[in-house]
């Protein structure tokens, strides 16, 4: 008992010189942070009283942490767009909520009012050209898709953006470099801002399928073997306007390029259009019934709703799949894939199949995984870009940074206060820890989603781009409707493609194809 | 008017009896003017534009290319299909939409009971935009989630995921049952309105010569109403020609282009491939076969005799 009174004295003892010598410590580093922080360079104009009888000046500590790059977002001084109004195109539907949204913010922040003025989906491109060549003023800032660019940026309807960007930098570095250099310049000059950085995704139900099809002809034979009793096992969106995107997936897996870019001859219905299309007609078999007129919502219900075992989409099924408002396959259940591809490419120099694995290492590094070749479309996307027409252009240029500013697009491509139907094309977004935490699986998808834009495969970007596309529709639905076979169909978009270079100015145009890089294997 | 000019000595200087007679123009020369601007005008420099090579995306001016873009037709398989599309759904549409249109103007007009209820729905019918009806049309159709295919499989066993308007077979056949749930009721009041105008007594003296109601119909009914079938056929072929709502909702021209007729056609021409020269020229041809059905139409009713 004596002995343990003296151990528990002893600890106290110990106790007692461990919290002096702390103390000492604290002292000792107290009084060199004080010396630092003296020894600071003072900001005139800021007093602070020392002692009662000597005054000194010296600087605020600033708050020196940098925001992250994440946080970063545009600021005004007071509201200096103030009576200001700007005209903002969108689409209608999904699009236009978020410009709603943030427009009536960029109002509190600035005083410039943003009008929405949307378009129907599919008919933006007759819209959009009909109001630029008549000069009606109607929009100030336009939501362009990258495939019009030739029409609208070559077709000098657009502001150059160069000076804005050199004294407020939209965040370019950013901003993932296939996006930023295939979507935002034209020529020399820089005519708008990514704000949606679209790629096609594989999405399947992890439930049901061990492992998704890498190729597309694993991507017909599982659609086959998982169609009964009312579930099938894939749908297509074949909707005019959409249906291109289907069909450019596979044909870009099977190493398709549109045109020779020595000649500008259409190159469309080489075997690997062939091949894709008759990849595209025998995947709609096992398809639900009508599916020749279903568009994109359409096909994600179909999944959202648990009837289809996999599809491939746009970015935007990867967080509204675990939407419980929206869909019944909650729960991490969707997994995520490459794009399918194929295991043999078309060589379009040497007009020959070649070995995935034969492929040269600079192609394959981003291509070929477990000797499948893939390629996803980067189909759509958009690019906000300021009219020459616009009468505030300098409210008008504010507005795309703050939209597309890391901060706000962030909330956008998270789908944070409104769905917004903009997909990740930041750095920032894919690292942002927030983005990846924001459904279970969605780290997963990020990373794929990542994989699929580095194999990406972009739309063509030459004037009169929605024509030839409109053509090759009009022939994939004719074949996918069973009124041609896939070489008559793809032979007639050849044909008329060649009359339509013609018409147009086949030099002009090969121009502005070979301003994109090629190589044998597309795009 | 008169008096107040001659109260007027300046007027009354240059009012003399020539100037009264010309003054009913004066009062429409405004309309004139307008009628000139906003169509006149359009119409002299499309029909100048069918002879240019003008497309508006090359940035080129107008060239002169003469009748290249009426012989470019000739070798146009989408424009040769759009006719051939034209022609079947009008003439199916048409005369669907008299036959049934008859049949129930006959009924209504000979004591069908509930023929009032009948004209009130007829009437909600036709005043409905074809904007709406083609959107209700598009989910009646849906093959999966449509109550079209519902409905007939409840009650006729009909396959389950009919496809209305994704089959090539059925597209035409779809646009059709459409157009004549849209106009029939026109049809049906209009021969309804010719049936009541026919005298009774007429009617009467028939059925007191022992007139069957077949008898009566063939040569009592039909030959006073048949002035009236000719201007429905007439209005009714030029409005099956130019339609383009219903095809732009429900269809968009497909599958393929096997509902693409030839408005439609002409739109994409317009506006898809802001070939304005091509399309002015298409456009003429449109305007050219609906003169020619209506030169058809008004030499028969010039010939009617009742």
């Amino acid at each position: 008992m004596g002995e343990e009174k003296k151990k528990e004295e002893a600890i106290s003892r110990r106790k007692y010189l461990g919290a002096v010598g702390g103390l000492a410590t604290a002292t000792v580093v107290g009084w060199g942070l004080a010396g630092y922080l003296a020894s600071r360079p003072s900001a005139p104009g800021v007093v602070k009283t020392i002692t009662e009888t000597k005054t000194i000046t010296v600087t605020p500590t600033p708050v020196t942490t940098p925001l992250s790059i994440q946080e970063q977002v545009p600021t005004w001084v007071g509201k200096p767009y103030v009576g200001q109004k700007i005209i903002q195109h969108t689409e209608a539907g999904l699009q236009e909520e978020q410009f709603h949204y943030y427009g009536a913010k960029y109002e509190e922040l600035t005083g410039c009012k943003v009008d929405v003025s949307p378009t129907p989906v599919g008919y933006t491109y007759e819209k959009l050209l009909t109001e630029l060549m008549a000069g009606t003023r109607a929009y100030d800032i336009l939501f362009l898709i990258p495939m019009w660019a030739g029409d609208v940026m070559g077709g000098g309807y657009l502001l150059p953006l160069d000076d804005y960007f050199k004294t407020k930098d939209p965040w370019l570095d950013d901003i993932l470099p296939i996006f930023r250099e295939r979507y935002m310049k034209w020529g020399e000059h820089w005519y708008g801002v990514t704000s949606d950085g679209d790629v096609f995704n594989m999405y399947y139900r992890k439930d049901i399928i061990d492992k998704p099809p890498e190729t597309w002809d694993e991507y017909v034979e599982m659609a086959s073997t998982l169609r009964k009793n009312g579930f099938y096992g894939t749908a297509e969106d074949c909707i005019k306007g959409e249906v291109r995107w289907w069909f450019i997936n596979r044909f870009a897996a099977y190493g398709g390029r549109f045109f020779n870019p020595d000649t500008m001859d259409p190159e469309i219905n080489s075997p690997a259009g062939i091949k894709a299309l008759e990849n595209q007609i025998n995947t709609l078999k096992y398809c639900p019934p009508g599916n020749l007129e279903w568009d994109c919502t359409k096909m994600r219900n179909a999944f959202y709703q648990g009837n289809i075992g996999f599809f491939i989409d746009w970015p935007d099924p990867g967080l509204e799949v675990e939407n419980p408002e929206l869909s019944k396959v909650t729960g991490d259940k969707t997994g995520f894939a490459l794009i399918p591809g194929s295991r043999e490419v078309w060589d379009n120099d040497n007009k020959t199949w070649v070995k995935a694995d034969d492929l040269p290492s600079d192609i394959k590094k981003n291509h070929v995984f477990n000797g499948v070749y893939h390629s996803a479309s980067l189909g759509y996307g958009c690019v906000l870009c300021i009219t020459k027409t616009c009468k505030y252009p300098d409210a008008a240029y504010d507005f795309i940074r703050y939209f597309t500013s890391p901060k706000i697009s962030l909330e956008v491509v998270m789908d944070k206060y409104v769905l917004s139907g903009l997909d990740p094309y930041r750095y920032s977004h894919i690292n942002s820890k927030e983005l990846q935490e924001r459904t279970p699986g969605y780290k997963e998808f990020l990373r794929i989603e990542n994989l699929n834009i580095n194999s990406g495969y972009p739309d063509p970007r030459i004037r009169g781009g929605e024509r030839y596309f409109d053509v090759l529709e009009t022939y994939i639905l004719k074949a996918l409707a069973g009124e041609m076979n896939a070489k008559q169909a793809l032979d007639t978009v050849a044909n008329e493609w060649k009359k339509i270079t013609d018409e147009l100015g086949r030099e002009d145009l090969l121009k502005q194809w070979q301003a994109s890089p090629h190589t044998p294997y597309g795009p | 008017m008169v008096h107040e000019h001659s109260e007027n000595p300046f007027l009354l200087f240059f009012w003399d009896e020539t100037m009264k007679k010309k003054e009913p123009y004066l009062y429409v020369i405004p309309a004139l003017i307008a009628i000139l601007l906003v169509v006149i005008l359009p119409l002299i420099y499309s029909l100048y534009m069918c002879f240019h090579n003008y497309n508006l995306t090359t940035g080129r001016p107008p060239s002169f290319s003469g009748i290249t873009n009426f012989l470019n037709m000739i070798y146009d398989a989408r424009f040769l299909n759009s006719l051939k599309v034209t022609a079947l759904f009008s003439t199916g549409a048409v005369t669907i939409e008299l036959l049934l249109g008859l049949g129930i103007a006959l009924l209504m007009g000979y004591g069908a009971k509930l023929s009032s209820v009948i004209k009130t729905i007829f009437t909600l019918i036709i005043v409905t935009p074809s904007i709406v009806a083609g959107y209700m049309w598009k989910i009646m159709f849906d093959s999966i989630y449509g109550p079209l295919n519902y409905i007939l499989n409840r009650l006729f066993g009909f396959p389950a995921n009919f496809e209305w308007t994704s089959n090539v077979n059925m597209v035409i056949p779809s646009l059709i049952m459409v157009d004549v749930w849209q106009w029939t009721p026109f049809v049906s009041l209009v021969l309804l309105a010719g049936i009541y105008s026919i005298p009774i007594g007429i009617q009467e003296a028939a059925r007191i010569d022992g007139a069957s109601s077949f008898q009566l119909f063939r040569h009592i009914i039909l030959p006073i109403i048949k002035p009236l079938i000719l201007v429905i056929l007439l209005i009714r072929f030029m409005d099956a020609i130019k339609l383009f709502d219903m095809v732009f909702i429900l269809t968009k021209g497909g599958p393929g282009t096997a509902s693409e007729i030839i408005s439609f056609y002409t739109y994409i021409v317009a506006f898809k491939n802001f070939d304005i020269g091509y399309a002015s020229a298409i456009s003429w041809v449109t305007v050219i076969l609906i003169e020619v059905i209506c030169l058809i139409f008004i030499h028969m009713l010039r010939r009617v005799k009742i």
